[in-house]
């Protein structure tokens, strides 16, 4: 091998110098010495073979050049044959690209060293998958603390793909990733998306100008941690295709933050034509803003507003007449409505919104909880309404339902659920949509069923209701005279439910000659509650079948057809069968009868 | 009854509730009606084609995905959970894996799709070029000038 080498070697040198040689001795008219190589002299002139050497030298350098060139080709070439045979590159294109998506998309990427990170790593793995990486502008796409600093090149790489900028907290930013929510928050990783969030808070308004000569690439920007004051400084600019806005402001010690009162900057310059979602918690923006325009999504969390009025709010709602979810929470207006009336209007104005299906309104002042649900109506057949009343607020406050036209349908409700937890709440369903009503739960406050229960059968009348739920209530908090007060106001109840509430209860239900309440009671549910085997007994004998010599149910009613008993530990075999022997159907425990004998 | 014969002329004779969770069978057997002939499936082989075949039995009960399942993508990327028995069922190696990647492709079985694909980018995940490389057997295959240019880049992401 090291023979024949050697002979292929001399001889490509041999050529290549007196290829040099000649070459050279063109370049002087023909006038310099003769070849040297394999001249018949006796004693070459040593001139030419000073030449000789120096065109083999060159020969040399030139031959190793080309070899190391073609070398590095054919070996490149090999590897790449050699990756192309690899099981995982058997994979074509479009698969690697999901599997390269899968890793770049999930929140728990973004803990990473960007070294680690996807598609920083893909990138740099091999040729092929650098290929593909570049070729594929949404790996590109999301910009958080820890790439921040390289937003020109994956701005650059995510081509016509919009950017979604999360500039937030981990745990803010991982709670919309459910494969993250296992993860540990104290893991060197997650140290250093921590350091990464503090230095991109600290140096905001750099950022910021790093950000900026991309702007019209935003299509998401979620920032936390940077208070609205430097918000407004940082972002003056347009950005014509940002969608999603969220700000966060938190302060220690802190739930509600002033309006911003400094007009000189205007958030985006006002520019924003593709704004559909908002949310801004502890950064408040005037209500005059243009911000507020064309919203789909509207939320608002901790702000007292200072100069915005309440009418202010339903102009820039009036200005989102595609909203679908509206979310106030915590917000004060320090104008009184009547101080804050626009254009000397303080009537609440009348505004439809055709595709409203999600309004929480939470602890606002009663009196713009008032004049919002008198303004706001929807003719969404699906409206999920959740109202959080201030500590000591009475249902009765919002009466009559029947003024309120984001509320009319409430009293249309065929089902309500009562549950005594933290918030206590109220749940009514019907065609008409489902409104939540939820009440600011005070520890030991005993008052609170009572505020909200008290109103229901009486002022606010539900001719509709069939089925009823109440669950945690206690003799304490709401007792046996106001349940029958509300019962007797329920006449078309068929399906009642009790879950963990008291035994005496079930009294109130047992028909006597002189009182029948919910006439076509025909399924009764018993969840974990304290049962007197006495009293059920008393209430099955009493709305039994007519023939039943017991029966105490007036001609014409519905007789009990169906109770169901779960996990109420007084209960046992002798008082199913019995209740069993009056031609009702048990089920106990989720089995029926006569598979739990 | 559905009878499936693999590239390498093994027959398997499975519900048609199991066969259908493939979308290419599951056309198939409409386009052709009740009919008793086999249905050949010439890039799976017999192996694999079991493997995919115990993935369907356990999900035939589970609804399809629909359009709207498939259409929102986005949010369907951002998670790269896999169920307990999915996580077990694709604990196999290497081989095998990419195998069953190709042939759900093939038989448009689109959550078991995800689910070679969300195990892959969960072996990626974190690792650096040198570790994705030794995972899968890759060589480093750039180029001095390729080189140079990601060095350029590694400037921006060290130590950062």
């Amino acid at each position: 091998m090291e023979h024949i080498i050697s002979t292929i070697t001399s001889e490509l040198l041999q050529k290549i110098s007196e290829q040099i040689y000649q070459d050279r001795r063109g370049k002087l008219d023909g006038t310099g010495p003769q070849p040297p190589i394999a001249s018949a002299q006796k004693f070459p002139d040593p001139a030419y073979l000073l030449h000789e050497t120096e065109a083999l030298t060159a020969a040399r350098d030139l031959a190793v050049t080309a070899i190391n060139t073609r070398t590095s080709q054919l070996i490149a070439a090999a590897k790449i044959r050699y990756n192309n045979s690899l099981p995982i590159n058997r994979l074509p294109d479009e698969l690697l690209v999901m599997i390269f998506v899968f890793s770049a998309c999930c929140h728990e990427n973004s803990a990473y060293p960007l070294g680690a990170r996807a598609p920083l790593n893909i990138s740099r793995t091999s040729k092929s998958w650098r290929g593909i990486a570049l070729h594929t502008p949404r790996l590109w796409a999301n910009v958080d603390p820890m790439n921040i600093s390289l937003v020109p090149m994956f701005a650059s790489r995510s081509k016509n793909v919009l950017l979604s900028i999360s500039l937030e907290r981990w745990t803010t930013y991982t709670s919309r990733c459910p494969c993250c929510a296992g993860l540990d928050v104290s893991s060197p990783q997650q140290g250093a998306f921590h350091k990464a969030y503090d230095r991109y808070r600290s140096r905001f308004l750099d950022y910021a100008g790093h950000l900026r000569p991309h702007a019209s690439a935003w299509k998401t920007l979620h920032i936390e941690g940077v208070s609205p004051e430097q918000l407004f400084q940082a972002l003056d600019f347009p950005a014509p295709n940002l969608a999603t806005f969220h700000a966060a402001w938190r302060r220690e010690g802190r739930d509600i933050e002033s309006e911003v009162q400094d007009t000189s900057s205007i958030l985006f310059s006002g520019n924003v034509p593709n704004l559909r979602g908002l949310r801004l918690v502890g950064v408040g923006v005037p209500l005059n803003s243009p911000l507020y325009s064309g919203l789909t999504s509207l939320r608002i969390e901790g702000v007292e507003f200072i100069r915005s009025s309440v009418h202010q709010l339903c102009q820039a709602l009036a200005g989102c007449p595609c909203l679908e979810d509206l979310f106030l929470s915590n917000i004060r207006f320090r104008l009184s409505i009547e101080n804050g009336a626009v254009s000397g209007r303080v009537g609440a104005p009348a505004m439809s919104f055709p595709h409203l299906r999600l309004v929480w309104l939470y602890k606002l002042q009663q009196t713009a909880m008032h004049f919002l649900l008198s303004s706001i109506s929807s003719n969404s057949s699906s409206l999920h309404l959740s109202l959080r009343l201030n500590a000591g607020t009475s249902l009765s406050t919002l009466l009559p339902i029947s003024w309120l036209p984001a509320l009319r349908g409430i009293p249309l409700a065929t089902s309500l659920d009562f549950g005594k937890m933290s918030p206590i709440d109220l749940m009514f369903r019907g065609s008409a949509g489902s409104y939540l009503l939820a009440h600011d739960h005070v520890p030991g406050a005993q008052a609170a069923p009572r505020l909200l229960l008290s109103a229901i059968g009486r002022e606010l009348l539900l001719p509709n209701l069939t089925s009823l739920t109440l669950r945690h209530l206690s003799e304490g908090a709401w007792d046996l005279a106001d349940l029958i007060g509300m019962l007797s106001g329920l006449p078309a109840l068929t399906t009642l439910s009790f879950g963990k509430c008291t035994t005496c209860y079930l009294t109130a239900l047992i028909a006597t000659p002189d009182s029948c309440l919910c006439p076509l009671l025909k399924t009764l549910r018993l969840k974990r509650s304290q049962i007197n085997e006495r009293s059920l007994i008393a209430l099955a004998l009493s709305r039994a079948p007519r023939g039943n010599r017991a029966s105490l149910l007036p001609e014409g009613q519905s007789y009990l057809r169906r109770v169901e008993i779960y996990k109420c530990a007084q209960v046992d075999l002798t008082t199913v069968q019995v209740l069993e022997l009056m031609s009702i159907e048990v089920e106990w425990d989720g089995r029926d009868h006569s598979s739990a004998s | 009854m559905v009878n499936l014969v693999t590239s390498d002329n093994e027959s398997f004779t499975v519900e048609k509730a199991v066969a259908s969770r493939s979308v290419l069978i599951k056309n198939m057997l409409e386009d052709v009606g009740e009919s008793d002939q086999p249905i050949p499936l010439p890039n799976v082989t017999a192996s694999v084609l079991k493997k995919v075949l115990e993935y369907c039995d356990h999900h035939k009960n589970e609804p399809m995905p629909t359009s709207e399942d498939l259409a929102a993508e986005d949010t369907r990327k951002r998670t790269t959970d896999i169920g307990e028995w999915d996580q077990k069922f694709i604990q196999v190696d290497q081989e095998m894996l990419f195998e069953i990647i190709l042939a759900a492709n093939y038989l448009d079985i689109k959550p078991l799709l995800d689910v070679g694909c969300k195990t892959v980018a969960n072996m990626i995940k974190g690792k650096t070029p040198e570790e994705i490389r030794k995972l899968f057997n890759i060589v480093n295959d750039f180029t001095p000038e390729e080189e140079a240019q990601i060095k350029k880049e590694n400037e921006w992401a060290e130590d950062r």
